[in-house]
């Protein structure tokens, strides 16, 4: 790869900086720069940051668990240790959530947990790109999923697929005022599944670039508070990126199990 | 097996709660906003539908948040609780 292509595409997203003085850009993280240009048959698939980053985030998921797993023993040691903790822990949710039955969906379920898990916290680098901060990256797995469960729905129920929006008990009179409300709440999942992931990620990146322009504006004795703030924030935005793989991962197990056992 | 359904306890830990209620709220209202927006959009029906369906949305909002707070989008299926609101 042609590493000027990256330094030019870099710098002309950098924002002007007069002399001595840093300009305040917190969306500046969130630039999308294409590195390489691909255009075949009109349909734009340029190699951008945010491509380079989802690919570091699989190879870096993927690399992990390999070297976790290169020489696997009875008694386990650490790395091993924790992929099986990982995997237990994913296996509990799809268990608990779907059952038995669930235990086809369980490769995507794991893939999906971590690949949402890295893309949060390799994002947390500095000078990187956070791939799930672009709604459209959210969006696209979650109108997946969507897509997904009403082909569920549909495939193991039929027409009675449309039942679900019918709660029991419901005198006939309430219907027509019933029955928008639960459509609009089944539309509303896969909005709020893409829009708390990307807005959680966004935020958190934000607030990250604004505090740790206060450590740079400020002098040397004013300096340390917004820069233990950083520190301190860092941290939780670790554990956010972790907590918000983890809500999209069951959200999804509970849309499944909707999908596939209450209709 | 009858009595309330218990939940997985991990996914009833009031942060997780908290960030599912305040999205799922917002999301219903943007969707039966938006679905009202474009019905008005195709029957000319300027503003009565947006205004129809953001208080539809509001109301399913409502219900999603009721449906998380009783716990009963997650039935526990070895104990073989199915519950419905």
């Amino acid at each position: 790869m042609n590493f000027s292509l990256v330094a030019e595409a870099w710098a002309e997203t950098a924002p002007n900086v007069a002399a001595g003085a840093p300009k305040l850009d917190p969306l500046h993280h969130f630039q999308v720069v294409n590195y390489v240009k691909l255009a075949p048959f009109g349909f734009d698939i340029s190699i951008s940051n945010s491509v380079v980053w989802m690919w570091l985030a699989v190879a870096v998921a993927f690399g992990l668990f390999r070297y976790a797993l290169r020489a696997p023993t009875l008694v386990p040691g650490r790395m091993q240790s924790v992929a099986e903790a990982a995997y237990l822990f994913l296996d509990g949710i799809v268990n608990d959530v779907i059952g038995p039955s669930g235990k086809k969906f369980f490769p995507g379920i794991f893939t999906l947990f971590f690949f949402v898990l890295f893309c949060n916290w390799l994002g947390l680098i500095p000078g990187s790109f956070t791939v799930t901060s672009q709604l459209i990256v959210t969006g696209t797995l979650a109108l997946s999923i969507f897509v997904l469960c009403i082909f569920l729905g549909v495939y193991h129920h039929g027409w009675k697929f449309l039942g679900f929006f019918v709660p029991h008990g419901l005198p006939p009179f309430l219907l027509p005022l019933i029955v928008p409300i639960e459509v609009i709440s089944f539309l509303a999942r896969p909005v709020s599944l893409a829009v708390r992931l990307f807005a959680n990620m966004t935020a958190g990146h934000t607030l990250l670039g604004v505090l740790f322009f206060f450590t740079v504006t400020l002098s040397w004795f004013g300096a340390w508070l917004p820069f233990g703030f950083t520190v301190v924030f860092s941290g939780f935005e670790v554990f956010i990126g972790f907590i918000q793989a983890y809500i999209f991962t069951m959200l999804t197990c509970v849309y499944l199990n909707d999908a596939l056992h209450l209709h | 097996m009858e009595g309330p359904v218990t939940p997985p306890p991990a996914t009833n830990s009031g942060m997780s709660m908290a960030l599912r209620m305040s999205s799922d709220l917002v999301a219903a209202i943007f969707v039966g906003g938006g679905i009202g927006y474009l019905l008005d959009h195709w029957c000319n029906t300027q503003p009565w539908m947006t205004v129809i369906f953001f208080v539809f949305g509001t109301a399913a909002g409502f219900r999603n948040l009721y449906r998380i707070a009783m716990g009963s989008d997650q039935n526990n299926t070895k104990t073989g609780n199915r519950s419905r609101p």
